[in-house]
């Protein structure tokens, strides 16, 4: 049987990459997330990622689909 | 061995109140090592010297140590001593830079304690000569050293919201280093921690 962690904790931050080491004036947004997921053991284990806003925006739809609408409402979708 | 050889340079009227390069207590391989220089022709003193300069150097020399251990007529023991002793003669002589180690004051040491003087030049020509460079690399190479870093990447980022505060505009830095040893690290800096990254 194939056992799915438990979201614990999701932290998102929308920020605007200024500059670089390779690029003078980046001036581009995007999304960065933390999730946290405890495995049925207990040990939580952490995961970054960072998404462009066309990207997040895809995202955003496959969740919203997917989510019960008690879930939406509490995110104030 | 080294009081007894400034007992010896003060009785001659010269004051030797300096420490040797060996130290104030002469390592026991290099002691041992005197003792059986007095048995050793130049010819297999030289083909010692060749192994053990190879040794230093980084290189294998298990063969012509064998060839030596074969063909002369040393015992494995006394062989075992001298090498040992050339070793480590050889290492703490190669330890200081040659600007605070001169020639003369390395041949005054190993004089005071009782080599040979055709051995003394050799040792010399090896710490002095065009080899030292090469010693010099090897000997660094084979110290510990820290992983340094292979590649270094930044990116300045403004927080314009978070899941936590609604206008944060915090700037920050987010770093990906890899390093010589093949670990890669990417972490962020947020701004409470800028003053510990003002660069030279």
């Amino acid at each position: 049987m194939i056992t799915v962690g438990q979201l614990v904790d999701f932290q998102w931050k929308l920020a605007m990459a200024i500059s670089s080491d390779t690029c003078r004036s980046l001036n581009y947004p995007y999304i960065s997330m933390t999730l946290k997921v405890a495995n049925s053991s207990g040990q939580i284990t952490s995961k970054s990622f960072e998404m462009t806003i066309p990207q997040f925006q895809v995202s955003v739809v496959v969740w919203c689909g997917l989510l019960p609408r008690t879930c939406l409402q509490s995110l104030h979708v | 061995m080294s009081s007894a050889g400034k007992a010896a340079a003060s009785a001659a009227g010269q004051p030797s109140d300096r420490t040797g390069f060996l130290g104030a207590r002469i390592p026991s391989e290099v002691e041992v090592m005197t003792k059986h220089l007095k048995d050793l022709d130049k010819e297999m003193f030289r083909k010692i010297l060749k192994a053990v300069v190879s040794a230093l150097e980084g290189k294998d020399c298990r063969e012509s140590m064998t060839a030596i251990a074969e063909h002369g007529n040393l015992s494995e023991e006394q062989l075992s001593y001298i090498i040992a002793g050339m070793y480590t003669l050889l290492k703490e002589a190669l330890r200081l830079p040659a600007s605070s180690l001169k020639q003369e004051v390395f041949k005054e040491d190993l004089r005071d304690i009782r080599i040979a003087e055709e051995f003394i030049a050799d040792f010399a020509s090896v710490i002095f000569g065009s080899r030292r460079a090469v010693l010099e690399s090897a000997a660094a190479q084979q110290g510990t050293r820290r992983a340094g870093i292979a590649d270094f990447r930044w990116r300045v980022d403004v927080a314009i919201s978070t899941s936590s505060l609604a206008r944060a505009l915090q700037p920050s830095i987010l770093m990906q280093m890899k390093l010589t040893d093949g670990n890669a690290h990417r972490f962020e800096f947020p701004s409470s921690k800028s003053f510990a990254i003002t660069l030279p």
